[in-house]
Order: structure tokens, then sequence, then C-alpha cells
């Protein structure tokens, strides 16, 4: 039947706009991405490999440094998430009125976003480098010696650095989107608000953060979504180190690919399980998320 | 705390803590700029003084070590076919998606969407088997065919959304006018998507420019680095001169910077668009 051959030419025709992208999405990164959960169930290291089951992950819960870097990860997540997003916020309220230099403000505050992380890591690694560093040196002046320490070196003032110039490269990218929230928010809703007296923070909690709720779903879960393979602060700023006090489990995946002693079997699981925790997160959060929206 | 009190009070200190937070920002920035024309004694010497002694040799040292003009010539390269690669592929996937409504369609529109949530360390040790397989390890092919498969779904996420505010009378007069599918895709679709297809072009463009992770892994041969590649190895080799590295960092930024400042409108609506509509 002609008409039927045609609607199938035109199906075909709608088909090549689609296959392109999908050819190289699917080949050079979803399938390969995919075949990671056949390879967490053998011993591979490259040359050879031979299928071992669920060793792997059974092998996980008692590596104590596969266990730190989740512990690590854990901690970069909710540190990062929720400063950025309270920071973001602060800021997107405060640059949202127009004064003079909030244009220059708001160009700076979201450039480090377009610099690779590697080069901001440079950066911060001399500012907070122990003795020609900015930091230390202030320190000194003020007299107070005491407060001066390597900040890259001790493990646990490390972590909170990482989170630190994470926070200092992404926060402008929350601000942004903050700033198009909060634009979004019709004026008469706030001068409604004023007739019953509404000011300061009531006005905030009961019509600003409302209002802002899509805004504030969608960077937390960008931010889930981003710090949960947080990986470029942590090889630019400290390389997992001291040790592995720092790393986090993207960083272990590298490591056990590419560093000493490669085991991609191991870390084909260990990758495995970092996807199905970020897709259970994302997932359940942004349910919570949507369904508060609506409430609110 | 009344309206005008807090108008009295709270406005100038919001405003003050926002000039401080901008210090924040600026300082790095100069920090770079006056280490790099430092010579690399006086950095040693006064790392936070204004330069006494303004010189380039930095530079130039910086521009030999990283084989900056071949380096740089190779990052423009993959990043053009790449980026130029993935909008338009993109740009007809999402155009197919959007336009043919039918649960296929659907289906492979989360099909990409999976692609933004997956960790790059889960395709990393697969990706590299996929190279060696097909003999493209240490290649531009190889690096530029995981870019166009890597920077699809957030492109095609983009795009999509912007096809459906394209209006379909127009292509529907074109096609009566016997202008044939792909005619009128290229024709008036993609010129209709000029400033979204800007977006993700420039977004894309930053991705691959900055991107160390990758080429390091599967473009090992430093004939064929990239610049932040290049830069990546100074870590090791030179320790101590941060006025060399700081040269080469301002070598690497400054053309996205200058890329920054003109195309900014384009990157802020491109990410509170995709924000908003997700």
């Amino acid at each position: 039947m002609p008409g039927s051959r045609r609607k199938w030419r035109a199906e075909l025709k709608w088909l090549t706009f689609l296959l392109p992208a999908l050819f190289f999405y699917l080949g050079f990164y979803l399938v390969p991405t995919l075949s990671s959960t056949y390879y967490s169930l053998t011993d591979w290291d490259g040359i050879t490999s031979k299928f071992i089951g669920l060793d792997n992950y059974k092998e996980m819960f008692h590596d104590r440094m596969i266990l730190a870097s989740f512990r690590n990860t854990i901690l970069y997540t909710v540190g990062i998430t929720v400063l950025q997003n309270g920071v973001g916020l602060l800021v997107a309220l405060l640059l949202v009125r127009k004064f003079r230099g909030v244009n220059v403000m708001r160009t700076l505050l979201f450039m480090p976003n377009i610099f690779s992380t590697l080069l901001i890591g440079y950066v911060w690694g001399f500012i907070l480098e122990p003795n020609i560093g900015v930091v230390n040196n202030v320190l000194d002046a003020l007299g107070l010696d005491a407060w001066k320490m390597g900040w890259l070196s001790d493990p646990g003032t490390a972590r909170w650095m990482i989170v630190f110039v994470t926070i200092w490269q992404c926060m402008g990218y929350s601000m942004v989107i903050y700033i198009a929230g909060l634009q979004g928010i019709p004026k008469d809703l706030y001068e409604s608000g004023d007739l019953d007296g509404a000011t300061g923070w009531r006005r905030f909690a009961n019509i600003t953060f409302p209002l802002v709720a899509p805004a504030f779903t969608i960077n937390v879960v960008l931010c889930l979504i981003g710090d949960l393979q947080l990986f470029n602060q942590i090889f630019a700023l400290t390389g997992g180190g001291p040790g592995y006090a720092t790393e986090s489990v993207a960083t272990m995946i590298y490591r056990l690919g590419f560093g000493n002693g490669i085991r991609w079997g191991y870390g084909s699981a260990l990758s495995v399980t970092l996807f199905a925790c970020i897709l259970i997160l994302t997932s359940i959060l942004v349910t919570f998320l949507r369904k508060r929206e609506v409430e609110m | 705390m009344t309206n005008r009190a807090w108008g009295k009070i709270g406005r100038p200190a919001g405003q003050g803590l926002m000039w401080v937070l901008t210090l924040l920002y600026v300082y790095p920035i100069l920090l770079v700029l006056l280490s790099a024309v430092k010579s690399k004694s006086e950095l040693a010497i006064h790392p936070f003084s204004w330069p006494k002694h303004w010189t380039f040799e930095s530079f130039s040292k910086a521009i030999d070590t990283m084989h900056y003009f071949r380096s740089l010539l190779n990052t423009v390269g993959i990043a053009a076919v790449s980026v130029a690669g993935v909008v338009v592929m993109a740009a007809m996937a999402a155009y197919a998606i959007s336009r043919r409504d039918n649960r296929f369609y659907r289906a492979m529109y989360l099909v990409f969407l999976a692609g933004m949530i997956i960790p790059f360390q889960m395709a990393m040790i697969p990706l590299y088997k996929v190279l060696q397989t097909l003999y493209l390890i240490n290649t531009y092919p190889g690096v530029v065919f995981i870019y166009l498969g890597m920077l699809a779904p957030f492109s095609v996420f983009i795009l999509s959304g912007f096809v459906k505010g394209v209006p379909k009378e127009l292509e529907e007069a074109a096609l009566v006018d016997g202008s044939g599918t792909y005619k009128t895709f290229f024709r008036i679709v993609l010129p209709l998507l000029k400033p979204a297809v800007t977006t993700v072009t420039v977004l894309n463009l930053f991705n691959v420019w900055n991107d160390f992770l990758m080429p390091m892994l599967y473009l090992s041969d430093s004939k064929k680095g990239t610049i932040t590649v290049q830069l990546s190895a100074f870590q090791g080799m030179y320790n101590n001169d941060w006025s060399l590295i700081f040269a080469g960092v301002c070598l690497i930024v400054v053309p996205m910077l200058v890329i920054y400042l003109f195309a900014q409108r384009f990157i802020i609506s491109g990410i509170t668009a995709g924000a908003v509509k997700g």
C-alpha cells in the first residue's frame, strides 16, 4: 500500500534525526558504562579476567580505604550541598536588588565556574601553602601564630578546605538560579504582604522561600549529583592525601583504575555502587522536594 | 524590625558584605596575574607585594614548556570538532524528540537524560577498553568520539526544551511549500534555535577546554596533549616555580574569559532555562 509505505518512509526520516547522536551516546558512553556491571563480577586487571561473582562487592565492605572514601563522600556531599545553597540563596537575595556594582559582582561571582578546576586547585593550593601561602602569612602578621597550620596536610582541615574551594567555585551557579527564581516572584505578593505586616524574616519564610522552592529543588539536586562524584577538586588540591584521608569514591575509582596496582574489576564494582547511590538518592530527593514544593 | 529600619541598617550592611565577598573572588585572580609577571626569585621573597620588576620571562618559559601553540591547536581542533558535532547532532535529536511525541521518542529522551547522572568515573575504565579494541587509544578521533557521546545528554536536554518553544506553524508552511524535512530543519528550525545553540555551544566548549582527566587518560602522547593536560604536567616537574605555573594558568584562562564576557547572557539564560524546566 503506497500510503503506509509513505508513512514508513517518513518515520525512517525522523529516525535519521535521532540516530547520529544516539549512536555516539550509546557506543561511546552509555553501553561502556553499563558494561561495568559485568566487569564488576570479574577480577579483571587489564590483562586477564576471571568471573568471581560478588566477591568484589563483599571485599568492599571490609576495605578500610573504600569505607573511608564513602565517609568522606558523605561529608563532602552534605557539607557542600548545605553550605552552597545557604550562601547561594543569601547572596542571591542581596544581589537581586539594584545597586552600584551589582552586575560586576554577579559576573565575578559566577566566573570561577568557567575555569578548569585544576587551575583553581593550583591557585588555592598556593594561597593555602604553609610557608609562602597568604593565609599563614596573614595569620603571622596578625600575631595569630597558633592558628597557622598545614591547611592541606592535616586530614580534618584538608577535607573542609576541599569543601570550601568547591563552594567558592560553584556557588555562583546556584546564585544565578536563585536570582532567576527570585525575579519570577510577582511584586504584588510583597505589597500585599507589607499590608499584612509581613516583614523581615516572616516575609522571607512565608513569601520568598516557598516561591523559590523550584529553584531550591534544582539546586539541591544538582549539588547532590555533582558532589557525590566529586573528583576534580580533590585531584587538584590534595590528590587524595595525606595517605588516603581525603579520598572520595570517585578518586578511589581512579586510583584503582589508573594508579598503582590496576584492579579494573574491583574499580568497576565500586563505580557500580557509586552509580546506584546517586540514582537512589537523587530519586528520593526529587520525589521529596517536589512534594514539598506543592505543599508550600 | 520595621521595613524602614531594615532599609537603614540592613541594606548598607548587605552591600558591604557583598563587597567583602567580591574581594574573595578578586584576590585569587589578582594573585595569579601579579605572580605571573614577577620573576621566580622575586615571587619567592615577596609573594604578596606589588611586582617591582615586571617581567614576562615566565610567560615565554611557559609557552616553551607547554608547547603552547601546538597544544593550543590540539585543544582548539578537538573542541571545534566535538562541540560542532555534538551541537548539530543533539539539535537534530532534540527536534525529533520534541516533534514526534510518541512512546518511543519519549523513552529515548529518558535514555539521554540518564547520561546526566552517570559519573565519568564509571565510564573511565570500560572506555579505555573500547578505545583499545578499536585502535583509537592515543588518537584524536578516539577523544572526539567520547566527547560526542559524553556531551550529548546535556545538549539534548537543553535543546529539546527550546525546540518545544518553536512554533510548529512555520515548519508546516515550509512543508506545504515542498521543502523536505531536512531542508526545513536546517533552513528554518536551526536558525530559530540560534540563542539556544549559542548557549549549548559555549557551555560545551568550556567543558572540553577545561577537561583534563579524559585527554590525560586516552591521549597520553604528549605531542597530542591539550593545554590543560600540558599544564598539569608542571605540577610534578616545577613544583616551586609558581610564577611559571601562574603564567600557564593565564595562557589557558584568557581565551575562555573573553568568551565568557561576551557570551555571559547566553550562559546565564541557558543555565536558568534548563533549571526552570528541569
